[in-house]
């Protein structure tokens, strides 16, 4: 009787939560300043992602956070004056003012509006904050490409509008972020948000109806962030009650001053009042490890390369975000676990006694129901008082008919999971997943969007532009592969290439894909590339371009063959992520790789199939800017790289043909009749039609064929591109008509007009420089050999900024003798000065011979190593052309195994001088890394190098090949970007 | 004489020129024996007039860019000395050109051309311009300009320009036309011409073809013959390609070739496929010869070594300067090499020529062997004036013929008391004499 009585006091207090009094403050209407390229991938990709969507139709709003984008700061302020703006959030890419003078005025005038600084993550921009006044600024995030982080910004700022009516009113919970880098903060909200919003949908797909639905979205925990001691002490005093945890880090302001151990005497506090509140301590400091242990609270190393999967453990198990596991205290060993509620049902009874009352003490299950937003239960369950029952097993029965007249009374069913097929014939870029769809797919869309937007290219009625059919696979199906493949162990440690790729074509992609996959396959006539596209790689300042692999598969008759080889390649270029050279790169770029995520790109190759092979007539990379202007061209002109055949070839660093949009007739490689021999390309790369050809491997070219340009002249490719040496003329003869050698020398397209190759791409550059508001890179490849009665291709590939540095020196370089430094280059890449550079590494001239190139790599790899586990940074030095495939040109280096070095000096010799490595992606990413780059020639009067001075040093390392020296005070390394001056000067010498 | 003395003069005269002076000095030197033998010649102030060019033009070159700015170029010619024949030499266009460096090619170009014993003065121009990185037009926009200044002091019994660095059959392609336009003329008024308006055959192959037929007379001489004879070639650029074909074609056995890589070793010796894959690799593969050891089973390619060390009757080093060093000239000895031809320019160094000298190894220098290019230069000045193109065996024929009579100039001035042919001796003699004769028969002009 009497348990009858309280199970249905309870079970009226269900109903009674106040939902509809939750998160009464939203934000409406967000004001954006920034370039519309950044405008675009908040919009486009995901319309601020599925998530904050479908919660905000979940919660009766009429309308999602709508958001106004305007370029200017002018603009911004004439907007602010006529509609009603709930969040300011602006970029540093923003026209006509300084963004932090702007946020001033904005806060001024209008007090109330928070202000957000969204910045890309770099090191420029990281010294530019702390030298800027951010006083008007309420937030500022570093955006890793990730648009959940807009949901995880809007979600903060309104968490903290609500927070003291919702805890108090209906005892929502809140958890609790102590954390005053920009970095990280930006990093964990996403991911915190990210857990409970995903911690909700499985209680949706549980059987809650619409209506609690809303509810559990309302009363989802809130996160609180305070940046420094007494904020933080705040808080936890005014929501003591309402904390699910609490995470820290170590180091932050106290009392206006930095404390080392800040975060130690926040969890003391803590624990002395609430011994049992889950507190994670997190710091850079491995030593804190030990005061952590002492104070009982958890201890995560932020240098860890597995850190945000860390925190998401803990996460799960101490916020009481993930399954609910019983364990033996006496043993800690597990006994049961509850993934919901229903379980916790079914389970009750299985649960010994200890266990139960062991969590049932310290609270943990009302945590775990409150963290659900099961406020009613949960509350129930706090104040459960064992001695009110005759025994234990009379609780157990209490609570299993709590919550059967909760599940009785509230349940309404699964609600069915929504797919997406949209996909036919007539659309050129679709979709599948919910989640981001990654950076390049990004960029595809925005490029799909500026092609309609710009009627620029109907000046070409020859040709048609356009993409190439896309389907982008969103990164929730990564993240689903590999949680339910159980990747990450294998994923982040320390296992070769093979064994991960070997572990991960294992698994299993998730079963709802295949469908789409299949309609995919049956629409598309060629064959498919399965290109990366995450949402670190090409976000702004985030160069990972050629980082992961991708795959081209061929067509077969057997729809099977190619939807298994599909899901093969899908799962290499996931493998991918993990692979060494991805783990170097994330180091050096100081990413972090668990916080990555894979969307993949989907598009039909580009071509024509000639025979069993199949390749573009020729594909390209343009720059809006560039690096190495030779006169007339300036820098502003931009500079195109293009190749015969599949793209391989430049990405690769191969020869490819240089020209000027503005000079295309200007071509340095053809010269004369040597140098065109010499410098222009001998073979081209095409995909191998015969299915078998291609297996899972780290080698993303296995089913590449390298081809001879005769090959491509027998298929009638090389009719636009061909020109013939004429060997008794000894004279280069446009066209094939002549006989004699055949040379890739594009001079029937850029000399001839044959095709408005540099007409096209100077729009391309300026429409996509103009739309990003920075300089851009854009891939392409063009089809000169379409079908009967259809008109030649240009297709975009790609498009990506590029880092363009403004900041100038103010000191004149020029001024300085070059006998006076170590190292002096009048074409020096880079701007800015370095001042922490004590290392140089240099390949011996006096011994070099081209044919060691391939052997000199594996001791620079170990020894880059070395200096990055140390945090040194060096000057390296080297005859040639760095990073180039072919050996013969330079140490055919990948970017991870130099990527400690500062400043690359390319280095000509008096009989071997290389043209400089531009045109490839190795060097994209040294010069959006900021790495300085000098091209020297001393032996012709080009650049001084003071190698008597290294040669002095002693060698902290010395093989037959190559020499490691250390200054005891750091040599000053200066570039002039604009003048392309670049100096290192001689280290100071100690008193 | 006193040589340092009229040295000292000429730097005085002529400051800023040490390409020019130093060409003047080496010349001296291997001449002075003859020079202080002959009375004639300080009475008729030879050396003075043969250190003094007939003539210097030194003019602006001012076209316009493809941006419609206008540059300015300075450009140059030399008409040094024509007692043999008209001016003839090349034009060079290089943005490092001053006039030290035309007077030096200029006084260089006589003796070279003398040595053919073909009807043919000496000069040079050329202008201080940059071919690379110009557009078609540019370049044409230049030469027609170069021209306007130069078409009245030229002609095909004045002065004939050919071709240098930097200008090729396209550069003189333009020159020519403009200087049609301006003269009305057709007349052989340059070499290098295209093969379709008035160029010669056999010319990229003139140079090796010469070594070799340099080599025939050397062996005839000694009755011998090429058939049989087992060659080490380095190299496998033209002059190697031409040596190798044509010394294939007279019945010898080439076993080597030989880039920065290291060599290739065929010991069934490089024949018919195996010689056209020579052009296509110089072609393909960025100077190096280790494909053609996947292209031919059966041969060997040795990484990093030279073809030194493979034993040979004939030497013919067409690489690059002093890669042939004392060190190599031992293994030649002691493998039972009897005859080193220099195919490049100046294959040998010092110690190593001494050596040869020592072991009785003979030893020509590319002065001497060399001189095949320039004379199909002559040969196609001789086919306008008659106005025919000859067959390539016409061509090969006379020029077989004016090797072989170089070489017999050289045996004549270059023996030795002791009964050995100093080739460099005999070249720069017999050279310097037809010119010294001519002057001297031509009076005080």
């Amino acid at each position: 009787m009497q348990r009858a009585s309280i199970n249905l006091k309870y079970s009226n207090f269900f109903a009674e939560t106040a939902f509809e009094h939750l998160m009464q403050h939203r934000i409406h209407q967000v004001l954006l300043i920034c370039s519309t390229y950044d405008a675009f991938l908040l919009e486009e990709d995901g319309r601020i992602d599925e998530q904050i969507f479908n919660e905000y139709v979940s919660l009766n709003l009429r309308y999602p956070p709508h958001f106004i984008h305007v370029r200017t700061a002018e603009k911004a302020f004439e907007v602010l004056a006529t509609e009603p703006i709930d969040l300011v959030i602006t970029m540093l890419s923003v026209g006509g003012m300084d963004p932090f003078l702007m946020a001033k005025k904005v806060k001024h005038k209008y007090a109330h509006i928070p202000i957000v600084v969204l910045t890309p993550f770099s090191r420029e921009v990281s010294l530019r904050l702390s030298r800027e006044d951010t006083s008007a600024i309420d937030y500022i995030f570093c955006w890793l490409g990730n648009a959940d982080l807009i949901l995880a910004i809007i979600k903060l700022i309104e968490d903290e509008m609500n927070v003291t009516h919702d805890v108090d009113e209906v005892g929502v919970q809140c958890v609790l972020l102590v954390e005053d880098s920009v970095r990280f903060y930006s990093s964990y909200l996403p991911l915190i948000y990210r857990i409970i919003l995903s911690q909700s949908k499985k209680f949706m797909n549980e059987g809650l109806n619409e209506h609690q639905k809303m509810m559990r979205l309302r009363g989802r925990p809130k996160i609180l962030l305070a940046r420094t001691y007494e904020e933080a002490v705040e808080i936890y005093k005014e929501y003591r009650d309402s904390l699910l945890g609490i995470i820290s880090d170590v180091t932050y302001e106290r009392e206006g001053k930095k404390d080392q151990k800040a975060g130690i005497r926040l969890a003391q506090m803590v624990k002395d009042d609430q011994r049992y509140m889950p507190f994670l301590l997190q710091s850079s400091n491995i030593k804190h490890r030990a005061a952590a242990k002492e104070l009982k609270v958890g201890f995560i190393h932020k240098l860890s390369k597995t850190l945000l999967h860390e925190i998401k453990r803990f996460l799960n198990k101490y916020l009481a975000f993930g399954d609910f596991i019983f364990v033996d205290p006496g043993t800690g060993a597990e006994v049961a676990r509850v993934k919901d509620l229903k379980e916790l049902q079914e389970k009750l009874f299985q649960i010994p006694d200890y266990s139960l009352m062991y969590h049932f003490q310290r609270d943990h299950v009302s945590k775990w129901l409150n963290a659900r937003a099961l406020f009613s239960i949960a509350e129930v369950v706090k104040h459960l008082k064992v001695e009110d029952f005759e025994n234990l097993d009379h609780i157990k029965r209490f609570l299993f008919d709590t919550i059967a007249n909760f599940r009785f009374n509230k349940g309404r069913g699964v609600i069915a999971k929504f797919y997406r097929e949209k996909f036919d014939e007539y659309l050129t870029f679709t979709r599948i997943g919910d989640g981001s769809i990654g950076g390049k797919a990004r960029g595809l869309a925005f490029l799909n969007m500026i092609i309609k937007k710009h009627n620029v290219f109907c000046q070409f009625p020859d040709v048609v532009v356009t993409i190439p059919r896309t389907v982008v696979l969103s990164t929730d199906v990564f993240e689903e592969y590999m949680e339910t493949n159980e990747l990450y162990p294998i994923a982040l440690s320390d296992a070769s290439d093979e064994e991960i790729l070997d572990r991960f074509t294992q698994g299993h992609l998730p079963v709802r894909i295949h469908e789409d996959l299949y309609k995919f396959i049956s629409v598309v006539k060629g064959p498919i590339a399965i290109r990366s596209s995450s949402v670190l790689e090409d976000s702004h300042y985030q160069p990972f371009a050629g980082i992961y692999s991708t795959y081209m598969i061929a067509k077969d008759p057997d729809d099977k063959v190619v939807l298994n080889q599909l899901c093969e390649a899908i799962k290499c270029v996931y493998a991918s992520v993990f692979f060494k050279s991805s783990k170097g790169y994330m180091t050096a770029t100081m990413n972090v790789i668990d916080e990555e995520r894979m969307g993949i790109v989907l598009q039909e190759v580009v071509g024509h199939q000639h025979g069993d092979v199949f390749y573009p007539t020729f594909s390209g990379v343009a720059r809006s800017v560039n690096f190495y202007p030779i006169a007339p061209e300036t820098a502003e002109e931009g500079i195109v790289n293009v190749a015969m055949g599949l793209g391989k070839q430049i990405v690769e660093g191969g020869v490819s043909l240089r020209f000027s949009p503005r000079y295309p007739k200007k071509v340095l490689q053809l010269s004369s009749p040597d140098m065109a021999i010499k410098e222009t390309q001998k073979t081209f790369y095409a995909l191998d039609l015969h299915a078998e050809t291609f297996k899972p491997s780290v080698n993303d070219a296995i089913n590449l064929k390298k081809l001879d340009i005769k090959e491509g002249e027998k298929h009638g490719a090389l009719r636009w591109l061909g020109s013939t040496y004429d060997y008794h003329n000894n004279m280069i003869r446009d066209g094939l008509s002549a006989k004699g050698l055949r040379l890739v020398t594009f001079a029937n397209i850029l000399k001839y007009d044959a095709f408005p190759l540099a007409g096209i791409i100077g729009n391309v550059l300026e429409t996509g420089q103009k739309e990003m508001n920075q300089p851009v890179e854009v891939e392409f490849a063009v089809d000169l050999q379409p079908p009967a009665g259809m008109l030649p291709t240009f297709y975009l590939l790609q498009i990506r900024p590029i880092v363009d540095c403004k900041e100038t020196i103010s000191e004149k370089l020029e001024a300085i003798k070059p006998e006076e430094t170590l190292i002096h280059s009048a074409s020096a890449l880079g701007n800015g000065i370095i001042q922490d550079v004590y290392d140089v590494v240099y390949i011996k001239t006096d011994v070099f011979n081209p044919a060691n190139n391939p052997a000199i790599v594996a001791p620079l790899e170990k020894l880059n190593a070395a200096l990055n586990e140390e945090h040194r940074q060096y000057v390296l030095i080297g005859p040639g052309r760095w990073g180039s495939q072919d050996s013969w040109l330079g140490i055919p280096v990948k970017w991870p195994q130099i990527s400690a070095a500062r400043v690359i000096v390319e280095l000509g010799l008096e009989n071997y001088r290389i043209e400089y490595s531009q045109g490839t992606h190795f060097f994209q990413n040294l010069t959006s890394l900021r790495v300085g780059y000098f091209n020297i020639n001393p032996a012709i009067g080009d650049g001084y190098l003071n190698t008597a001075c290294l040669d002095a040093l002693p060698a902290v390392y010395e093989d037959q090949y190559l020499r490691h020296v250390r200054f005891q005070q750091p040599c000053v390394i200066k570039i002039d970007g604009q003048k392309s001056i670049g100096v290192v000067l001689m280290p100071e010498k100690e008193d | 004489m006193n040589i340092e003395k009229y040295l000292l003069d000429l730097e005085y005269k002529n400051p800023g020129e040490p390409e020019f002076l130093q060409s003047l000095r080496e010349f001296l030197m291997s001449t002075r024996e003859y020079l202080s033998d002959d009375f004639r010649l300080e009475n008729a102030a030879i050396l003075e007039r043969l250190s003094e060019p007939d003539r210097v033009f030194m003019f602006k070159v001012p076209w316009t860019n493809d941006q419609g700015k206008v540059v300015v170029n300075r450009g140059y010619r030399v008409q040094y000395n024509n007692a043999l024949g008209p001016y003839k030499g090349g034009l060079r266009f290089h943005p490092m050109l001053n006039l030290g460096t035309v007077k030096m090619l200029a006084f260089e170009q006589l003796f070279k051309n003398s040595l053919t014993s073909l009807p043919m003065g000496a000069a040079m121009g050329g202008a201080d311009f940059d071919p690379k990185g110009k557009t078609e037009g540019e370049i044409m926009r230049f030469c027609q300009s170069f021209m306007l200044e130069l078409w009245d002091l030229i002609g095909a019994d004045v002065d004939v320009p050919g071709i240098d660095l930097g200008v090729g059959t396209r550069e003189i392609g333009y020159l020519f036309g403009m200087y049609k336009k301006l003269t009305r003329r057709y007349s052989g008024v340059f070499t290098g011409k295209g093969l379709e308006w008035g160029g010669s055959l056999i010319r990229p192959e003139a140079a090796g073809y010469g070594i070799i037929y340099f080599l025939e007379a050397l062996l005839n001489n000694r009755q011998e013959a090429l058939q049989g004879k087992t060659i080490t070639v380095s190299g496998f650029g033209n002059v190697a390609w031409g040596v190798i074909s044509k010394a294939v074609e007279l019945g010898a056995k080439v076993i080597t070739i030989s880039g920065p890589d290291g060599y290739i070793y065929d010991p069934d010796g490089i024949t018919g496929e195996k010689i056209n894959y020579l052009l296509e690799m110089r072609a393909t593969h960025n100077d190096i010869v280790r494909p053609y050891s996947f292209e031919f089973p059966g041969t060997q390619f040795v990484e990093g070594k030279k073809p030194w060390e493979r034993a040979c009757d004939i030497a013919i080093p067409c690489a690059i300067q002093n890669e042939l060093n004392a060190g190599d000239a031992r293994q030649l000895v002691a493998n039972g090499c009897r005859i080193v031809v220099e195919g490049a320019n100046m294959p040998c160094t010092p110690e190593a020529q001494e050596l040869m000298e020592t072991h009785a190894l003979t030893f020509i220098p590319g002065k001497a062997a060399n001189a095949g290019g320039v004379a199909v230069s002559g040969l196609e000045l001789a086919q306008n004036t008659v106005k025919l193109n000859w067959t390539r065996d016409e061509v090969d024929a006379r020029l077989k013929e004016i090797m072989t009579g170089i070489y017999h100039l050289c045996v004549k001035h270059g023996k030795q008391p002791n009964g050995q042919i100093d080739f460099v001796k005999g070249a720069n003699v017999a050279a310097f004499l037809r010119v010294v004769e001519a002057m001297m028969d031509q009076g005080v002009v």
